[in-house]
């Protein structure tokens, strides 16, 4: 039985569908992750989970009992805000107790869970603290700890990660995934960042549109994205009109940038239907020109050439005008990835890495 | 309805319905009255008439208004030249120096103009401290009268409204962006075009919202002339104040008020015409 | 411009604005009659304030009616801040309209067209008069105050409390009172001071049988400067400086 189940769910904002006939299964103890871009309605359907918005057709059950209406102080679920939504009028101390003292715990049983929740965010100590005194981090931290020193069944972050900068984002990535593990309770994360929901989550749910485009795993969604959409949002993609000539059982030879090619027919495409090739920049390799480019591979200059460490990120005009972005790795057999800008290359890649999808 | 709305409705609907009555009505009543006739029974009677409009243009009572108006011009202008270096220096003094500033110029902002008149009128009389303190040492020979003049008046009014032209100014060139001032000397401006160029320009909000707040105000105080001036200077206070309390002349003195909210509308509008440019430039 | 010329500047300014006030409360001590010369110290004027019932009973009402208004104004404008700031309904610019107005109105105008209503709608001058008019000039400072604080904080916050279990009554009581208190008790303490002392208005829509301090001032000094008045605009001043000062302090923790 899934912790919540979303049926049919609609929600409109001033005549603006925002929802638009959701039907979402979220299983118990995963991590799982709404990635889209703003406005596509991920945040409202986090805030019709926590009750902070009612549907307004459809049916949200929550361990199995219809709760669609049931009002948000009321449910077994808690949130981390975007902006964290401390109170500024309490400490550290009574901003985490406040959801067990409108519970009416015993006093001591609070001081002893605030205390263990600190310990857990690594706040230790700072009980008698302001908000005011306290660094974005920090901050980012309370608002855990006051979520989830309730033992909620569900806990909710809307992109908490967004106000911090690189290092302490990647710092409280590791974490979220760190507590997750040990509070074994369902986490669902809001973000429109790609590498936030391909590292922390168990599974990703694409949305665009109020409508979810990809259900699956950070692998499903990376590498057999099931259409444009979401190969376009998630990581990069170099994308290439092609047309399907021919097809003989698993495989297909499409005609494309004046070349002809046989690649893996995943999708049983029909010989002469009109399709988009998806290659990944690290997907594809890039040569040296000897005298002529062999069959199957793209003829084009070196036009830019980034270094970046550990890897070289080339960015090549083909012959036919289209560019195509390339990212080569640091290999030890082949220390020279180095490119002259303008320089004549070959690019390839090997055949079923690439995601061909029907032309929309 | 449900019961939050509810509660959301009858909390907008008292307050609309306090400044319905209590301004809008009013408001709507002086306007009204003063297109009516004197009347010494019932204060005014119905004929519409302009009269009181075109008496207000005879020349006795538009020296009056005239008069006020060059009172509270000359304030104005004379609250700026103090309060406009006093603000920026204000402004720019050290972090940990400018609450108590700030708050030494609040509370002369907050407290009665009145009690500020009668310190004057304290240290303006014949016998008061201004000339004990020149008569002493023999500066003068014998006691000038200050208070009952043109000059006490002006005094009067500039010590009632200056901390309503600081503290607009002040709010303003606090909030100026340092870095503006570096960047146009970095471009070899003179300290003379670092002012007329940028400081000038940025403050020019504040220099409109103190202006608005001393040059209307000081039409109406009524009892600084009547303390300070004697009953020589008559202000556009103390004239609507004897149309209403002296001649019953509800008419007269309406249409006098009105000229006041029509000088107020046109500041308003003033005002909003050139925030509005303003706030234009700062965001291109 | 050069340390010097900047300390003197701002010297001259605070001097003109203080100095006036620092005689009055100086002389108010004075042993002798006239403000001329310091003949001692004393308190005599103060005691002489206590022997008057008519300048008792003016304080008396005075105290009254800012007390009683800017209570009025204060329920009033912090519930009319709140439901505005939370509540988008088609008036909101008729509302601001009004508010602004009322505080750029010249106080006069304002006078005579309360005088007017008053007088038309049969109503004698007097407390309630008075009540009516400065609750209305106080309201606006109220709102804006308490806007500013509602409109200051992150609407999220009543989200939070509501997800961490709290109902509409706690929600109330436990975050939004508290939060917007400071600004509700600085928009108290204001409202006080304005109607403490407030002119203009007054002399119009009270009655000979309700007597304030300011007007008791006004005529007292129309008719001549006697030392009690010393006294009585020391004691009133310093009262209005304690209420600005504790407002002060109270919208710099808005501000925070």
């Amino acid at each position: 039985m899934p912790v919540v189940r979303l049926q049919n769910v609609c929600k409109s904002f001033n005549n603006q569908p925002v929802i638009n006939d959701l039907n979402l299964d979220i299983h118990k103890g995963e991590f799982l992750t709404l990635l889209g871009p703003s406005g596509c309605g991920k945040t409202t359907v986090l805030r019709l989970i926590a009750g902070l918005e009612t549907c307004d057709s459809g049916t949200l059950f929550i361990n199995g009992r219809d709760q669609t209406r049931m009002p948000a102080c009321d449910r077994d679920v808690n949130t981390v805000f975007q902006s964290y939504a401390l109170f500024p009028h309490m400490t550290v101390f009574d901003n985490i107790a406040f959801g067990l003292k409108l519970k009416k715990k015993p006093a001591r049983q609070i001081r002893e869970r605030v205390k263990e929740t600190l310990t857990l965010v690594k706040l230790e100590g700072l009980e008698t603290r302001s908000i005011h005194g306290l660094s974005g981090g920090q901050q980012q931290r309370v608002a855990i700890a006051r979520a989830i020193v309730n033992q909620p069944l569900i806990l909710l972050l809307d992109e908490p990660l967004s106000a911090l900068d690189l290092k302490l984002r990647k710092q409280m990535r590791l974490d979220l995934r760190h507590l997750h593990r040990k509070l074994g309770i369902t986490f669902v994360f809001v973000t429109h960042d790609q590498e936030e929901a391909l590292t922390l989550s168990d599974r990703v749910v694409v949305m665009n549109h109020g409508t979810i485009q990809q259900t699956g795993t950070p692998k499903d969604i990376y590498e057999t994205p099931v259409n444009l959409f979401v190969a376009d949002f998630v990581g990069e993609s170099n994308i290439f009109d092609a047309r399907v000539t021919r097809t003989s059982g698993s495989d297909m030879e499409i005609h494309f940038q004046g070349i002809a090619k046989i690649v893996q027919n995943r999708r049983n495409f029909k010989s002469g239907q009109a399709v988009k090739m998806l290659l990944r920049p690290e997907d594809m390799t890039v040569a040296r020109i000897q005298a002529q480019c062999p069959a199957g591979s793209l003829p084009g200059r070196v036009t830019e050439m980034i270094y970046k460490g550990t890897t070289v990120d080339l960015i090549i005009r083909l012959d036919s005008g289209q560019e195509v972005f390339v990212t080569e790795f640091f290999n030890e057999d082949d220390q020279d990835i180095f490119y002259d800008v303008n320089e004549p290359v070959c690019v390839s890649w090997i055949k079923g890495w690439e995601v061909t999808l029907a032309d929309e | 309805m449900n019961e939050r709305q509810g509660f959301k409705f009858i909390a907008i609907f008292l307050n609309m319905a306090w400044f319905a009555s209590f301004v809008l009505i009013p408001g709507l009543m002086v306007v009204g009255i003063s297109f009516m006739t004197r009347d010494t029974g019932t204060f005014f009677s119905p004929p519409l008439t302009l009269t009181q409009y075109r008496e207000l243009l005879d020349p006795v009572y538009a020296k009056v208004l005239g008069t006020s108006l060059i009172y509270s011009l000359n304030t104005t202008l004379l609250c700026l030249c103090v309060s406009y270096p006093f603000a920026w220096i204000l402004s720019q003094a050290s972090k940990h120096r400018r609450p108590l500033l700030l708050m030494m110029v609040i509370i002369p902002f907050w407290t009665s103009s009145l009690i500020r008149t009668y310190a004057l009128v304290i240290l303006m009389k014949a016998n008061g401290i201004i000339n004990t303190l020149l008569l002493a040492p023999g500066i003068i020979s014998e006691p000038v009268s200050l208070l009952y003049t043109d000059f006490a008046v002006y005094v009067g009014l500039v010590y009632s409204l200056l901390p309503f032209m600081i503290l607009p100014l002040y709010a303003v060139m606090e909030k100026m962006d340092l870095r503006l001032l570096e960047a146009a000397r970095d471009l070899g401006a003179s300290e003379y075009q670092v002012f007329v160029h940028v400081v000038l320009p940025l403050s020019l909000p504040g220099v409109l919202a103190g202006c608005i707040m001393v040059f209307l105000p000081a039409m109406g105080l009524f009892y600084i002339p009547d303390l300070l001036g004697g009953a020589k200077t008559m202000l556009m206070g103390n004239f609507i104040k004897n149309q209403f309390l002296t001649a019953m002349n509800w008419p007269f003195g309406s249409a006098a008020s009105v000229f006041l909210l029509m000088l107020m509308g046109l500041m308003i509008i003033i005002y909003f015409t050139f925030s509005r440019r303003f706030n234009r430039h700062q965001t291109l | 411009m050069t340390r010097w010329l900047k300390i003197s500047w701002v010297s001259a300014v605070f001097t003109f604005l203080y100095g006036p006030l620092l005689v009055l409360m100086v002389f108010s001590f004075n042993q002798a009659r006239y403000t001329t010369s310091w003949q001692g110290f004393s308190l005599k004027w103060y005691m002489r304030l206590l022997d008057n019932p008519q300048l008792l009973d003016a304080f008396f009402n005075s105290l009254t009616v800012a007390l009683i208004s800017s209570m009025v104004a204060t329920a009033l404008g912090t519930l009319g801040a709140f439901a505005v700031s939370r509540y988008r309904f088609a008036g909101r610019k008729l509302f601001f309209g009004l508010v602004y107005s009322v505080m750029m109105s010249p106080d006069i105008v304002m006078g005579i067209s309360l005088l007017m209503l008053f007088v038309l709608a049969g109503l004698t001058p007097g407390f309630l008069t008075l009540l009516i008019a400065h609750v209305t000039f106080c309201l606006p400072f109220v709102i804006v105050l308490v806007h500013a604080r509602i409109s200051g904080f992150d609407p999220a916050v009543v989200d939070a409390a509501r997800d961490l279990g709290a109902r509409d009554h706690e929600v109330f009581f436990k975050i939004i009172v508290p939060m917007i208190l400071p600004a509700v008790l600085a928009g108290w303490l204001l409202s006080f001071t304005l109607s403490l002392d407030d002119v203009i208005i007054s002399f119009f829509v009270t009655g000979p049988g309700f007597e304030i301090l300011p007007l008791k001032i006004y005529s007292m000094v129309k008719l001549g400067v006697t030392p009690e008045v010393n006294a009585l605009c020391t004691v009133l001043f310093l009262l209005t400086l304690a209420a600005v000062s504790a407002a002060h302090v109270l919208t710099k923790e808005i501000k925070k």
